[in-house]
């Protein structure tokens, strides 16, 4: 059966055993070693009292550990949370908090953020890499590497449906909270089912798995290998940021397929001093997350004419919904790919502002309805059914269909065009940000009397933030920085700040003017 | 101003460095504890670059020269 994600691993294990399944530099695990190891935290976890249901944080450097970790999650019948390492602890808690945490799957080399987690509800700690001089919190059970291995390697068997939650992803949130989206192992496997014969993954593939655990782009790597049996190169966040490092990793692997968002590969075209016909390993590289600049897409395929391109559509909330085949290198002034059609198993339709659907070329927003829509926002029945709706052309079917928010437009060949959003939300380094939860952030400051924050296009990284701030005479740049940076991740943090004493420009209705702000950004350019 | 200072100030001021000023030594591993993530990486080049007049060749956006400010030290002072 091909169920559930964790089934994935089950099957080419039966299959493969001996094949490769995971590699992270100089270690790799082969198919059973991987599902062994899975088995062990998973049957860690029930000793632990994990039950069906349950929701497991996981809390570490992504790595074979971590991944390990993903499968005995949902092994054990829990699904998994990602919570990145690299956040403020505040933030972290917070998730902890949120979905009732119990059980965290960590590194001991994050256990200076252990207490507060713990004090958060995470009264279960389990390490690998930690021993018997590991310290536990005050008040919370360490489970370390010696539990692990002294647990059995044989699946517990936990029955699961597809409909149960495999794992939340949480996103930024624009009241100033993330909110947590609910995705069940159906709607990760429509998406992973679709892509794996889209793109013609087999067991020979070698993936790179790029993107951070807590975002929705490493459910392509993970279990698209796993379904087809391929193996899976895990790229190490350090080396993320030097496209010299990604190209070497490509090459000295022979990667054949690639998913990353397009701000890293913007930055492989300016630094990784490429020639045409580098990389040859490499078939295929998927980009999602945000525009890519169509300068930049142009040259990338010019250097690797043997390579297709396709760009993937689609919020967290219903992971890819719609995809595109680049055909042949664009013009570098032609307007951004295309986000393409609906994929197998998703329907997707656009809808006026009057909400009646829209005729091809008629502009609105983009409804999604299908296999991959999740099921809702944790705890929270009211944000969930704001966009999360019934389907309001779905007769007698009781389906519901998610409002993306984003702005779409059907071209004559069908396939859609993206405009952009109708709210907030924005898109920096493929990172999605709710410019709210910034300016929460930012007001919560006692010098601050009121702030926006706006964001400004730039044509390598989507936007750049800037935070126009209305303050008391005392507060600082420096100050702002550090505050904020203890309540939001860093790549929320806005690159530029205005700082003033004076009030900020409002409408008549007297909200702040973003408007005008904006403008004057503009100007400035 | 020593070159290590500016880049301990730049990194203090610029890459909110969470951590006590203090244990901001020359062998603090900036990578390692994500100071320097992929924003972080071209701020700190823009800034060798601007104010230190320092070219760096993308042979050397490596993270060898950047794990600590001992290694960006050193590989300003080899190309001077």
């Amino acid at each position: 059966m091909n169920d559930l994600l964790h089934q994935l691993l089950e099957n080419s294990t039966a299959r493969t055993p001996d094949h490769a399944a995971i590699v992270d530099g100089d270690r790799s695990l082969t198919y059973r070693e991987l599902d062994q190891a899975a088995n062990r935290v998973a049957n860690t976890l029930i000793g632990a009292g994990v039950n069906r249901g349950d929701r497991v944080g996981v809390f570490a450097q992504k790595g074979i550990e971590t991944v390990v970790s993903l499968y005995g999650a949902m092994k054990a019948g829990a699904a998994y949370v990602p919570i990145d390492p690299a956040s403020p602890p505040v933030r972290a808690a917070y998730i902890v908090e949120n979905c009732g945490i119990r059980h965290l799957v960590t590194s001991a080399k994050l256990a200076n953020a252990w207490g507060e987690l713990s004090a958060a509800g995470a009264t279960t700690i389990i390490a690998h890499d930690a021993d018997e001089a590991t310290a536990a919190p005050h008040g919370a059970d360490l489970l370390d590497a010696g539990d692990i291995n002294a647990s059995s390697d044989k699946s517990p068997d936990v029955a699961v449906i597809d409909e149960d939650l495999a794992v939340m992803l949480y996103t930024s949130g624009s009241t100033g909270q993330p909110k947590g989206v609910m995705l069940s192992h159906r709607n990760v496997m429509t998406f992973v089912k679709w892509a794996v014969e889209e793109y013609g993954i087999t067991a020979d593939d070698k993936l790179t798995q790029m993107a951070p655990l807590h975002f929705d782009l490493s459910t392509f790597d993970l279990y698209g290998a796993a379904f087809a049996g391929a193996t899976v190169h895990m790229v190490p966040r350090r080396a993320i940021m030097f496209p010299m490092e990604i190209r070497n990793l490509i090459e000295n692997n022979d990667i054949t397929v690639m998913y990353a968002v397009p701000s890293i590969l913007t930055m492989m075209v300016d630094h990784a001093k490429m020639t045409v016909g580098d990389l040859p390993s490499l078939k295929t590289i998927l980009f999602a997350g945000e525009v890519f600049p169509t300068k930049y897409l142009s040259r990338l395929m010019h250097l690797v004419p043997h390579v297709a391109f396709a760009n993937l559509y689609g919020p967290t909330e219903t992971n890819v919904c719609t995809a595109y085949r680049v055909p042949a290198p664009p013009d570098e002034d032609a307007p951004p790919a295309s986000i393409g059609k609906a994929i197998a198993n998703v329907d997707t339709f656009v809808v006026t502002d009057e909400g009646t659907l829209a005729e091809p070329g008629t502009p609105g927003e983009l409804f999604v309805r299908g296999g991959s829509v999740m099921k809702g926002y944790w705890g929270d029945a009211e944000r969930t059914a704001r966009t999360r709706i019934p389907n309001p052309f779905g007769g007698e079917l009781d389906d519901p269909v998610y409002k993306t928010g984003d702005l779409v437009i059907e071209e004559p060949d069908g396939n859609y065009t993206f405009l952009g959003r109708r709210d907030a939300q924005i898109k920096s380094r493929g990172y999605r940000i709710e410019l709210g939860e910034i300016e929460t952030a930012i007001n919560a400051h006692i010098s601050v009397v009121e702030c926006a924050v706006i964001a400004i296009p730039d044509d390598k990284i989507t936007n750049r933030i800037k935070a126009v701030v209305s303050a008391a005479e005392d507060l600082t740049r420096p100050s702002l920085m550090q505050f904020i940076a203890e309540r939001i991740p860093k790549y929320m943090i806005p690159g530029e700040f205005d700082i003033r004493t004076e009030t900020l420009p409002k409408t008549s209705t007297g909200k702040i003017d973003r408007k005008s702000l904006e403008s004057s950004e503009l100007e400035e350019k | 101003m020593s070159a290590d200072q500016q880049i301990r100030d730049f990194i203090v001021g610029e890459l909110q460095f969470q951590g006590k000023p203090e244990d901001l030594t020359d062998d603090y591993p900036l990578l390692e504890n994500e100071v320097i993530d992929s924003m972080g990486i071209f701020q700190i080049v823009s800034f060798l670059e601007s104010d230190l007049g320092v070219e760096v060749d993308d042979d050397e956006l490596v993270p060898d020269n950047f794990a600590t400010i001992k290694s960006i030290v050193g590989l300003i002072a080899a190309k001077k």
